[in-house]
């Protein structure tokens, strides 16, 4: 076995690091036996970057391969290990849980008590970091703080919990822990008996404490080495030595192997290159190295940026996008890869926005392309998982008739073999409750419904709806193992069907469902360790699990077309690479504000600090950057309502490139920029429409055998005012559905108003005077309650009627000297035979008078004014007409003796017609040459012809397009055939 | 050097990081540049990013100083000698330029992009907000609180009220709520209460809203009209009726309105009100002495009731100022019960849910920082502490927005 000349060795960037790995390893192997290959043992960062060395092996002429692991998992190696296996994380959060609440229970000042699981997450963060770190609790607990108010005594109450709860791992350690005590188990092996067998740790960067420890055992192995990806070997010395200070420069991405380096006991400078590939483009790395120099160094720009070869050359393979939002940026990316699908390139999108993704994801739809996203669907939004969330709800809310339907239709739901009677089931009862308007639907409504439908699995249908839905809220403390298994039963119930079979339908078929499954059994295995709890808390508990999984689609995705985070960025090259969404906050992302310790308190106990992520990020921006043959930098320069900020990597580049004038650097930047805006433009004039011309006024003609032959008196004012809604509902017979949440409106208010009038009218004789203001306002407390289930409007109109009880019961006394209240709620109709037409009509209510009758119409705001009678609102007088005639059931002609609106707003009046203006003869003639009007084949009903006022809604005002024309445009004849 | 002028002179003036300035100027009159070129000057000085803080209103105004403050650092990065001495001295640097000061600019441009925790300027709102994740046990929050927003914030606040319209225990405060708003109106009111909820905290109670409006709260209304009014003065406008309803328009119109009246109650005051005094012109709301009723009248069949009359409209007019301030007094008091029923319940379930609407970001933030300890102990936990705090568009501040900077 020939000696390693060095346990280190770097791969610069710019060079694809399986490739380069595989190529120098076989280099190293290639005069010795296959058999000395096969006894290597190969320990990389990621299971995708074990994948693409595989991958390459398998490419190359190496006919034994050698022995994979990941960092994380070094079992294989250690062999003969003995220790149990560790808790699942659920379980080790939920005990964590128990302690935080007993704590805050013994001193209720410490924090609030809903707090608890937000604590305890947080906590268990920074436990993961003191255990990877190698950090001892009682450091964090003496370190050196001054403090007048009280609170870091606090906190030390809580660090206090991870020692006990570190105590508890030696009994069942967590994963970290088991981790840490394998590879301090190995290192002792090691020590005792060194591995001559040769070790490779190939792709990290040594970013945690444990693998760090890991790189050091290899380190003093015979045959051991240690390969780092993305080293920059344009920095020098002097650059180098920045990092030596432990609070500078962690943000910078070389920080982390200038560590390594120091483990090995190296000069950064000296580290040798593993294999003989050389970078794509060596000015790119040179460009890209000078500009992220740490601080104290940038003042060498004006003096090494000038040294800098052909800028040209070293730019003219980058794009800078500069899209005006986050849309255009999407649709120009998979423009890109629209592209490479053509010309048979490959592209890789690396970016931390999951936002962005899905928008080009979604564009990329367009044209039947799916990526291959490493990032898959994030469980919570796969078909079982939204399912799982839907019956979350069942069990912790009270239904509405919306959740109720969005339920039943979802493709779990009854996914046995009934699903065909259940799809029509839901439809009926859909449009039951919509006509209905019933906001709560209740295992009395569903049985009402029942009766109404033909239909012979209904009873057995509605009875599951009741058992497996209505009747699955839960409410107060149950233990845990108690809500899973609620949970899953609910699920599996309604998944099922009313069926009597033990399946569960759809719900745990494919990836997705089988994930879900095995989440149960997780939180079933934890369970033990969680203190009893309330639903609120177990769905809290139950989201957050379910946000954590992703599945991989099962469809076969674009071979060429990859989208990547940030983490992978080291594992491929690309034809093209996409570095997307550059600005700050976004990548980098900001680190996340620590509730426990400051910078320097991180530091002293030898913690992680903040800025160590940005650095670890910037490494990834790095070696992108310098992977691609061609990259593109994107980023949006608005989002929501402001400007953005650049990312910092972005901002220096730009900065040290404009600045360079005497060497072609803003001419180069430019040039990144044009190639940039030629992609823009495509994607806005793909976005581009053919403009369409306005749609112009309707005044539609029908043939007069389409014209309606009747109308009723309320749509009378229609007539006048808006005939295109009569023509829309008449001729087209096109009706708005009624709203499934029925919202308490101006129209359930007048039902309401009209049947307490009714019933209080009917009921007069029954109080006494004085107590008939009391009596109407209990008759509307109880229609209200009937009526209305909302606790607020039952309020608030149950105000109103008090205001005008008085009013009203003084008024109806006076009525009633002169009139008695004969009929309510009467029908009535008129012909007109010259004119093929019949009026019909409900009368609220009719009384008889000495001289004849007396005709009265409550409305619940303003009534009709005296001009608006004359006008628009002749309901009065189209009424007086029918009872002058006798169109009325059960009455005889009579004349009109007054005919007047009760209006029962805020402020209550009543509103006369005005017959000294216009009597009903007069009403009478001026009615038949309204109808006549229209009873001309070259008529039409115009939209919006007189509305009130120009805000006023009209029910059909999208179908005439109103918007695209205005009132002052002329109206447009259509004549139909 | 170059000649400068007055506004320029005053700009430079503003900048010197020495001197503590609270920035008041109209928008557009160069703010934002003035609070950049102060972070320059500071960053210059010495002082070290993370000590400075930025506050500014908008996210727009804050993205804005960012760009423009990197913008400038990195053109000092790249300009040579010269360019950089006229630069630095344009800014109003007196000091000599020597190699060393110039070497120091060019690495200002790293140094701010880098600032561990970067250079902060933020909203006033986010600030808080970062300060709030950063101390919740101080604060009394939960660590990973949610910022609610409007919708969830709307939909919370009906639920409550539905919530409060079924408690038995609140019918009188909630009957109260529905006869001086209405179901139109209550979305704002409820809004216009979350604003401003300082203003109840505590809130006034019966007896302090009474002393407010200078009524004696023992008094109900009927005893404060029967102290003034007797059954006298119906049976008078009784008796004048049948006349005025024989005279010409006006006297008419006032006798139909006066023609229902009965009984004295708060509704026949306002009625008294609307007939017997003017409403608008030199004197608005005095009694209509010598013009109601019309003179024909006046002199002919009302003569007799005249003196009688008149005295009532004085009367009248005399207790306009009382039975408004009746009015309102029961109208502050009912919205004085409901905030103190409405604002714990809004608060617990805010709680309960780890929410922190937009106030609660900044009055927490307030409440931390208020307590000298605590804000030493939050200064030391803030990395070194801020020494420098510079907030713009000083025009738009809320009271409890300005007195946060006073740190």
């Amino acid at each position: 076995m020939t000696t390693q000349h060095s346990k280190l060795y770097g791969v610069s960037l710019g060079i694809d690091f399986p490739k380069a790995f595989v190529r120098g390893l076989l280099q190293r192997f290639a005069d010795k036996d296959p058999h000395a290959l096969a006894r290597a043992h190969v320990i990389v960062n990621s299971a995708r970057m074990m994948r693409r060395i595989r991958q390459e092996f398998i490419r190359s002429n190496a006919t034994l391969h050698p022995k994979f692991h990941l960092v994380t998992d070094v079992t294989t190696l250690c062999g003969n290990f003995e220790k149990t296996s560790p808790k699942s994380s659920l379980a080790l959060r939920l005990e964590l849980v128990q302690l935080v609440t007993r704590l805050i229970q013994e001193q209720p000042d410490l924090a609030a008590r809903s707090s608890v699981y937000a604590l305890s997450d947080s906590l268990a963060n920074l436990i993961d970091e003191v255990q990877s770190e190698g950090v001892d609790p009682a450091v964090i607990e003496a370190l050196d703080v001054s403090d007048q108010s009280g609170h870091w005594a606090r906190a030390k109450r809580f660090f206090a919990l991870i020692r006990t709860y570190l105590d508890t791992l030696d009994t069942v350690p967590d994963t970290q822990s088991f981790l840490r005590d394998q590879i301090e188990f190995l290192a002792t092996k090691w020590f005792k008996n060194p591995l001559l067998d040769p070790v490779f740790i190939a792709g990290s960067t040594g970013s945690r404490g444990t693998t760090m420890d890991l790189m050091a055992a290899v380190s003093r192995l015979p045959n051991g080495a240690v390969i780092l990806p993305g080293l920059d070997r344009n920095m020098t010395a002097e650059t180098w030595a920045q990092f030596s200070d432990r609070l500078q420069g962690q943000d910078h991405p070389q920080y982390r192997l200038a560590k390594v380096a120091a483990i090995f006991g190296m000069e950064p400078m000296t580290i040798p290159e593993w294999s003989d590939m050389t970078p794509i483009n060596a000015g790119r790395n040179a460009l890209l190295s000078l500009a992220l120099l740490p601080a104290p160094v940038t003042d060498t720009w004006r003096k090494n940026g000038p040294l800098l070869p052909d800028l040209m050359h070293a730019t003219q393979e980058i794009t800078m996008l500069n899209a005006p939002n986050k849309r255009l940026e999407a649709l120009a990316i998979a423009l890109k890869m629209r592209e490479a699908v053509e010309t048979g390139e490959n592209v890789a999108l690396i970016t931390p926005d999951r936002q962005l993704t899905r928008q080009v994801t979604a564009a990329l739809d367009k044209w039947d392309i799916l990526p291959d996203d490493s990032a898959g669907m994030p469980l919570q939004l796969s078909p079982p998982g939204r399912f799982l969330r839907q019956v979350a709800g069942v069990i912790s809310r009270p239904m509405t008739a919306a959740s109720l339907l969005a339920l039943l239709k979802h493709p779990i739901t009854n996914s046995g073999d009934t699903r065909g009677d259940h799809l029509l089931l839901t439809r009926e009862l859909e449009l039951y409750l919509r006509k209905q308007g019933i906001p709560f639907p209740t295992q009395a409504i569903l049985e009402k419904w029942c009766i109404t439908i033909q239909h012979d699995q209904a009873p057995v249908w509605a009875h599951w709806v009741i058992d497996a839905i209505l009747k699955a809220e839960r409410s107060g403390i149950s233990d845990f193992a108690s809500w899973v298994e609620h949970h899953r039963t609910t699920a599996t119930h309604i998944a099922a069907g009313p069926s009597l079979s033990d399946d569960a339908g759809q719900l745990w078929q494919k990836k997705a469902g089988a994930q879900v499954r095995t989440l149960f059994t997780t939180m079933q295995d934890a369970a033990h360790a969680a203190a009893p709890l309330d639903v609120r808390d177990y769905v809290d508990i139950f989201s957050g699990i379910l946000a954590k999984g992703e599945v991989r689609d099962f469809k076969q995705p674009h071979p060429n077309i990859t989208i990547l985070g940030t983490l992978e960025a080291r594992v491929q090259a690309a034809d093209t690479i996409i570095l997307a969404s550059l600005n700050e906050d976004t990548w980098p992302a900001p680190p996340s504000p620590d509730p426990w310790l400051n910078r320097k308190m991180r530091a002293d106990a030898g913690l992680l600090l903040p800025e160590r992520q940005v650095g670890l990020s910037a490494h990834d921006f790095q070696t992108a950057f310098t992977l691609g043959t061609q990259v593109w930098i994107t980023r949006s320069m608005r989002s929501d309502d402001a400007e953005t900020v650049p990312s910092r990597w972005i901002n220096r580049l730009s900065n040290l490139l404009n600045g360079l004038d005497k060497t072609g650097g803003p001419e180069a930047f430019e040039d990144m920029q044009a190639r940039g805006n030629a992609w823009l433009n495509l994607a806005s004039a793909f976005d581009h429409a053919p403009s369409i011309a306005a749609a112009r006024r309707p005044s539609v003609a029908p043939p007069l055998s389409a014209r309606p032959k009747e109308l009723s008196v309320t749509e009378i004012k229609t007539l006048i005012r808006d005939p295109y809604s009569i023509y829309a509902k008449r001729v087209l017979r096109i009706r708005s559905l009624d709203s499934l949440d029925q919202t308490p409106d101006a129209r359930l208010r007048g039902i309401i108003i009209h049947e307490v009038m009714e019933e209080f009218c009917k009921r007069w004789d029954e109080f006494q005077a004085d107590q008939r203001a009391d009596a109407l306002i209990r008759l509307t407390r109880e229609k209200l309650a009937e009526r209305a289930p909302w606790a607020v409007t039952q309020l608030f109109w149950q105000s109103r009627m008090i205001q005008i009880a008085e009013w009203f019961v003084a008024r109806e006394t006076e009525r009633r000297i002169i009139a008695t209240p004969m009929n309510y709620e009467v029908k009535g109709r008129l012909n007109f035979p010259n004119l093929d037409f019949t009026l019909t009509a409900i009368a609220d209510r009719i009384d008889a008078h000495s001289d004849g009758i007396a005709l009265y119409d409550y409305k619940t705001g303003k009534p009709p004014s005296t001009d608006q009678q004359l006008y628009f609102d002749k309901q009065l007088y189209l009424l007086s007409m029918i009872a002058e005639d006798g169109g009325f059931d059960g009455l005889d002609p009579a004349a009109v003796v007054i005919a007047a609106f009760i209006g029962l707003g805020s402020s209550p009046k009543e509103e006369p017609m005005p017959i000294a203006k216009e009597d009903i003869a007069t009403a009478r003639d001026g009615f038949r040459k309204l109808i006549s009007a229209y009873s001309d084949p070259d008529s039409g009903y115009t939209a919006r012809r007189a509305l009130f006022k120009t805000e006023d809604f009209s029910e059909y005002d999208q179908l005439s397009r109103f918007g695209e024309w205005d009132i002052t445009d002329d109206p447009q004849k259509d004549h139909l055939t | 050097m170059t000649q400068m002028n007055d506004a320029t002179r005053r700009q430079i003036q503003a900048a010197q990081p020495g001197v503590s300035t609270w920035l008041s100027a109209n928008a557009g009159s160069g703010k934002t540049r003035v609070l950049t070129d102060r972070v320059a000057r500071l960053l210059l000085d010495g002082v070290s990013p993370e000590n400075i803080l930025c506050l500014t209103y908008t996210k727009a105004a804050a993205t804005e100083m960012q760009n423009r403050l990197f913008k400038r650092l990195g053109a000092w990065a790249m300009r040579d000698d010269a360019d950089l001495r006229s630069d630095l001295t344009e800014l109003g640097l007196s000091q000599s330029l020597d190699a060393e000061a110039l070497r120091h600019a060019r690495t200002l441009f790293a140094k701010a992009i880098e600032t561990p925790g970067g250079l902060k300027i933020q909203t006033i709102h986010s600030f808080c907000a970062t300060i709030l994740r950063r101390f919740p046990l101080e604060a009394g929050v939960s660590p990973q609180f949610k910022e609610a927003d409007e919708r969830s914030i709307t939909i919370l606040v009906r639920d409550i009220l539905e919530k409060m319209a079924r408690t038995p225990a609140l019918d009188d405060v909630m009957s109260d709520l529905a006869r001086y708003s209405s179901d139109t109106t209550i979305d704002s009111v409820l809004k216009d209460i979350l604003t401003k909820r300082s203003s109840f905290h505590p809130a006034n109670t019966q007896a302090q809203v009474s002393a407010e409006f200078g009524i004696e709260a023992a008094k109900t209304v009927s005893d404060h009209i029967n102290e003034h009014f007797g059954d006298a003065d119906i049976k008078l406008v009784n008796d004048l009726v049948p006349h005025l309803l024989k005279s010409g328009p006006r006297d008419s119109d006032a006798g139909l309105k006066l023609s229902g009246v009965r009984a004295l109650s708060p509704q026949t005051l306002a009625i008294f009100e609307d007939v017997f005094l003017t409403k608008t012109g030199k004197n608005p709301f005095t009694a209509k002495i010598g013009t109601l009723p019309t003179k024909a009248l006046a002199q002919g069949a009302a003569e007799p009731f005249i003196v009688d009359l008149n005295d009532l409209m004085l009367r009248v007019q005399d207790f306009r100022a009382t039975r408004i301030a009746l009015i309102n007094a029961q109208r502050t008091a009912a919205l004085h019960a409901f905030a103190s029923e409405f604002l714990p319940r809004f608060a617990q379930e805010k709680q309960l849910r780890g929410w922190l609407d937009f106030e609660d970001l900044i009055l927490k933030a307030r409440d931390l920082l208020t307590n000298p300890l605590v804000a030493e102990w939050v200064l030391f936990r803030l990395d070194g502490g801020i020494d420098h705090i510079l907030v713009d568009e000083a025009q738009d501040t809320s009271p409890a927005q300005c007195g946060r900077p006073h740190i």
